[in-house]
């Protein structure tokens, strides 16, 4: 079991958000969590990323059997999560490569590897980068600063695939894209597909879904999982919206 | 194609009016000029004021004494002889006191008409205004409007003085609680001398039903004005407080320094907006109001606000600061300020925001007009204590320079003891931009018409936080005492 | 205010001077008594306290056998004074030290102490069109053993017509407590070209008073970079007089204070000429109980018509004790100029800090690249490498991947 959370009840500031929600997620499957605004998707997100501000009030995460709730974001991230966020962040100053080469050694050292070859360490970052289609100049300016809605996406695609984790968590990562950056960021999902991986696609419309098939999808309102079904669940919310599940 | 500064020189030289600048002939009563124990005792008599109101002068007086002038403003003006202003006026037939405004001297009437202030009740309903007015009149107020509507919500709202007699229990407990006796050296002389001015008090959970307005007006050669403002809102209160201040046209300085106290308690909101057109001496610096004014809102109460918004187009030389202590928790400051110096006048102005309380927040946009030989300084302080968690301050200071002989200065002080701080200053000086005038100019827009409407737009961030009327006289205002200024 | 003390230091002092010099040091010792140490109550000190100096009492220092290799940059020319004293060992040449000098104007008080006591110090003059082939690390250590030591050094620089020089006033010290003065005079005649360092990495117990005065002549062009680290209690002022039309000024800083060291920065830039541009750009790193102050000011005068100018400073306070006072003034006479400022204060941002953390990165090694890429404006000036490492070794701050060489692979 790769990652098992069960009543898990999570608040940010004074407001309840996630109130008693179950999910498990087995190595090899994609996962599609779908829900109307203000769900609880994104609190989701960032509570398995271990954000500060989220309190988690009851209830526990497991991954790999380990409790994720006690690490901190960074040992998260060295365990193998990682989270595409929805606002990626600007840092100005701190270039990108510098980000990537950091969070690279950062995870080796985690395992007990040695630091990663410079020379090996571009050629990783040169390939992958031309598969999400980023014009290594822009690596060497600061981390997303002055990237378009679009390329702020594909970066995050980017440092995904370089990092290799096992749970990747892609949180509205479709939202805003046009057709072509849909389709280079579901390639990039596709491509990091494998049976001791699993990913969580976040998301409110079925667009994406149509690229990255998922093997389950799940409906989250009012802060717990209120209906699960395969794929063709995502078509029926596509066709009826919300309002049925929350009449139902 | 643009303004050549020769030609705006030139144009504010013969343009310049100063439309308020008329004397009225009235017979005044008058301490004779000079300071002293046994004057500030004769005004006290006068005003037939309690006990402790006089120790309270003496002791202001006895510090005044020992204080010198504040030396590090960026203004010039030579030694002001004390001893030589008289520090009482009243005209004459007030002495009595006007039990309504059917005995108030017509020719008062006839200044304040004159001035554009509808005094008469009558005429303020069928005017454009809601507002009730006080009147100060050199040293004592002359009329207070609407009292009794005011009354019937629960809103005090008379001159200081009468107050002093009618709920001396608010006026012991307030007076002096926000700036202190020995605060600065024109305050020191305040509290000593101070004649008249306004009293408000808003009780809890009130909005004061209307704005609430004072006239200010220096007539009589030689004297000083000195008035004293104290505003409270109780919890939950709040008001809209207008201030307009003019003076005759004289060939002497006369001193004017005022001060003001507001206090607001938890949830309160205070908006003070000032229009000082005080006479600013003719274009060779000759005559004209020193305006030293202090004024201070103390934000006590949790969430509570205090707004200040000036415009400051008169006076020979300005020295005033109106500035927020954020004490509650949440409290919100904010200063916007628009203060033009034409010929040969001198403006430090600015405000202190002092952050106490937890996540507080301020609010400084100042804009500053430089014309003439004219010298214009903002002056601020953002000040955050080590208790402030949270604070957050926005200070944009902007100059305009219009013709080569002025100066325009900028001055911000920011003193932070929290690290969650966040603080931010922008500041800009530059001319007027001549391809803006050159583009309304080749639309068909005369050249001062043009430089009006750049500087309309440069002030109106400003202009916007006024009352509608205020904003309405503000902008003509402005357009006065640029007159030639701009083309 | 005593001033007993340094009265004492001072005849003793005198006596060992010939009889022609004298006279003069005792009309500059007289206008320090008379103006003493500054107060707070004068605007400029007002966040600076020396009330306590006029009753300490400092040795002048002595030339003391000092251990400087660790500080030597090695493709620098190098000059050392060891306590205000000329240690020719130490030193690659001795081309540019001058035995006596004293400052050109007594501006106040702290300069006329300087003059009564100045020993000599660099004296580089560059004649028209000639370029100093290796850059000038001057090496100002201070050191105190069992007393307290004072030293007093008057600096100059003057670069003829189209000359070019790069300068490193470089201050360390250690030991007890000490007082150091040192007045910088340059003169940049038309077309000169200055790049100055200063950098302070004192220790706790040093007292540092340091005043620069620059004239610049037309078309000159002068590059001032300051960085303060460590925990010394330091007051640098910094003027430049644009004075030529055509004058050009990037002036920037950082500092990083840390224990209880106490940083105050002063920059002027006087537009006395039309057509001058200046530049002044600070940023401030404060943390454990450290408190800066910085006072950037611009001044136009009436014809300096078509002045541009730019003064940015930003802080970033780390600590519930740490302490920012900031004063970027504008004083302008002149209306045809571009003139604006801007001020921040503020703390790490969180968000990004968060971010990084989310990759798996450390929280120390996520601030420590914050911090590198909050300093890297300033950094960044440095076009002379030996010393980057130096100033982001005084940091603690991580390495940036070297980006030219990230090109040539990715492309």
């Amino acid at each position: 079991m790769l990652l098992e959370i069960k009543n898990l009840h999570a608040r940010v500031e004074t407001k309840e958000i996630l109130k008693g929600l179950d999910l498990t997620v087995k190595a090899g499957e994609v996962h599609a969590i779908m829900g109307p605004n203000g769900a609880g998707k994104s609190t989701l997100s960032h509570v398995i990323a271990g954000r500060e501000g989220y309190a988690v009030t009851d209830g526990e995460v497991l991954f790999n059997g380990k409790n994720l709730l006690e690490l901190e974001p960074e040992a998260r991230a060295c365990e193998g999560i990682f989270l595409g966020f929805q606002y990626p962040v600007e840092i100005p100053g701190v270039s990108n490569i510098t980000l990537l080469k950091a969070a690279l050694n950062a995870r080796r050292k985690y395992r007990g590897e040695k630091e990663i070859e410079p020379g090996d360490f571009l050629a990783w970052v040169r390939d992958r980068a031309k598969l999400v289609k980023i014009d290594p100049k822009m690596l060497s300016r600061g981390v997303n600063e002055g990237f378009s809605g679009g390329e702020k996406k594909r970066n995050e695609i980017l440092q995904m695939l370089i990092l290799q984790p096992t749970l990747m968590i892609l949180d509205e990562t479709d939202s805003g894209l046009d057709i072509d950056a849909l389709r280079i960021v579901a390639d990039g999902i596709n491509t990091m597909r494998a049976p001791e991986r699993a990913t969580i696609l976040v998301t409110h419309y079925q667009r994406l879904l149509d690229y990255v098939q998922p093997d389950f999808v799940h409906v989250l309102a009012g802060g717990r999982i209120v209906k699960s079904g395969g794929p063709e669940l995502a078509k029926e919310l596509e066709d009826k919206g919300y309002g049925w599940l929350e009449a139902a | 194609m643009a303004a050549n500064p020769q030609d705006i020189t030139e144009l504010v030289r013969s343009r310049n009016v100063y439309s308020a600048g008329f004397i009225t002939d009235i017979e005044s009563d008058k301490v004779p000029p000079g300071l002293s124990e046994d004057v500030i005792r004769l005004i006290s008599a006068k005003k037939e004021e309690p006990q402790w109101l006089l120790d309270f002068r003496l002791k202001a007086y006895r510090r005044w004494l020992k204080m010198t002038e504040p030396k590090w403003a960026h203004v010039e003006f030579a030694p002001i002889d004390y001893q030589s202003i008289s520090y009482y006026s009243q005209p004459k037939s007030m002495k009595d006191g006007p039990k309504s405004l059917a005995d108030v001297d017509p020719k008062l009437l006839e200044t304040y008409s004159k001035l554009g202030i509808p005094l008469r009740e009558q005429e303020m309903l069928a005017g454009v205004q809601n507002v009730a007015v006080d009147v100060v009149f050199d040293s004592v107020s002359v009329a207070t409007t609407f009292k009794s509507k005011l009354r019937e919500a629960g809103v005090i709202f008379c001159p200081l003085s009468e107050a002093v007699a009618s709920h001396p229990e608010l006026v012991q407990k307030y007076l002096g609680s926000v700036v202190p006796f020995g605060d600065n050296f024109y305050a020191a002389l305040n509290s000593a001398v101070f004649t008249e001015g306004s009293f408000v008090f808003i009780p809890k959970g009130v909005r004061c039903p209307m704005e609430l307005s004072t006239y200010f007006r220096i007539n009589e050669r030689n004297t000083g004005q000195f008035e004293r403002t104290l505003i409270i809102c109780e919890e939950g209160a709040s008001v809209s407080y207008l201030e307009g201040c003019t003076a005759p046209q004289r060939d002497e300085n006369q001193l004017h320094a005022a001060v003001v106290e507001l206090v607001a308690l938890d949830d309160a909101v205070i908006k003070y907006s000032t229009v000082q057109n005080w006479y600013p001496g003719d274009e060779e610096g000759r005559g004209g109001i020193y305006n030293f004014v202090t004024k201070r809102g103390d934000c006590r109460g949790p969430r509570s606000k205090i707004s200040w918004t000036q415009v400051e187009t008169g006076s020979a030389i300005t020295w005033k600061y109106p500035s927020c202590i954020l004490r509650g928790d949440d409290s919100v400051g904010e200063f916007y300020s628009v203060a033009l110096t034409n010929h040969r006048q001198q403006a430090d102005t600015g405000t202190k925001m002092i952050h106490v309380g937890k996540n507080t927040k301020s609010t400084i946009i100042s804009k500053g007009i430089a014309a003439g030989h004219g010298q214009q300084s903002y002056r601020g302080l953002v000040r955050v204590l080590e208790s402030a968690t949270g604070a957050r301050n926005y200070t944009q200071c902007d100059s305009l320079l219009i013709g080569s002989h002025c100066g325009a200065h900028t001055f911000p002080y920011t003193e932070v003891r929290n690290p969650s701080a966040r603080l931010e200053h922008e500041a800009t000086t530059s001319k007027i931009a001549e391809d803006q005038l050159y583009y309304c100019r080749a639309r068909g827009i005369g050249e001062e018409e043009a430089v009006g409407m750049i500087v309309n737009g440069f002030c109106k961030d400003v202009f916007k936080e006024l009352p509608m009327e205020f904003a309405v006289e503000a902008q003509k205002l402005l357009a006065v005492s640029l007159e030639g200024a701009v083309g | 205010m005593s001033l007993s003390t340094y009265t004492e230091r001072f005849e003793r002092f005198a006596a060992t001077l010939p009889a022609a010099e004298q006279q003069q040091r005792q009309a500059q010792f007289a206008r320090f008594l008379s103006s003493g140490f500054p107060t707070r109550a004068l605007e400029e000190w007002r966040y600076t306290d020396l009330s306590t100096y006029a009753d300490r009492d400092y040795s002048l220092g002595e030339a003391l056998p000092s251990n400087v290799a660790s500080e030597c940059l090695a493709d620098a020319e190098r000059v050392v004074y060891v306590n205000g004293v000329l240690n020719t060992e130490l030193s690659t040449t001795s081309r540019w030290h001058a035995a006596v000098d004293a400052p050109k104007t007594l501006r106040d008080g702290l300069i006329a102490l300087n003059a009564a006591f100045a020993r000599g110090g660099l004296n580089l003059q560059l004649p028209k069109n000639e370029r100093l082939a290796a850059p000038l690390q001057v090496l100002l250590v201070s050191r105190a053993e069992s007393s307290a030591v004072m030293s007093h050094q008057c600096h100059r620089i003057e670069l003829g017509e189209n000359a070019e020089a790069t300068v490193l006033l470089q201050f360390v010290g250690n030991g007890g407590e000490r007082l150091a003065t040192h007045v910088i005079d340059i003169t940049l005649a038309a077309g000169a070209k200055l790049q100055l360092y200063r950098l302070q990495d004192e220790g706790s117990g040093a007292t540092l008073i340091t005043q620069v005065e620059v004239q610049q002549a037309r078309g000159s062009q002068l590059r001032a970079l300051t960085i303060d680290l460590g925990a010394a209690f330091v007051r640098h002022d910094f003027s430049t007089d644009l004075a030529g039309p055509g004058a050009d000024a990037e002036i920037s800083g950082l500092y990083a204070p840390r224990g209880t060291a106490h940083i105050d920065n002063h920059t002027r830039a006087v537009h006395s000429a039309p057509h001058c541009r200046s530049r002044s750009h600070y940023r401030g790193i404060i943390d454990e109980r450290a408190r800066a102050v910085f006072n950037g000011k611009v001044l136009v005068q009436p014809d300096a018509q078509k002045t541009d100018s730019e003064q940015r400073i930003a802080n970033l306070l780390l600590s519930r004790r740490a302490e920012v006072n900031a004063k970027p003034e504008l004083e302008i006479y002149a209306d045809d100029v571009k003139c604006a400022h801007g001020a921040t204060v503020g703390q790490l941002d969180e968000t990004a800090l968060g971010y990084l953390r989310s990759r798996g990165i450390p929280q120390d090694a996520a601030r420590a690249l914050l911090l590198r890429a909050f300093a890297v404006e300033i950094l960044d000036r440095i076009t002379w490498p030996a010393l980057a490492a130096r100033v982001a070794a005084g940091m603690n701050l991580p390495s940036e991947m070297p980006l030219a060489s990230l090109d040539e692979v990715m492309a």
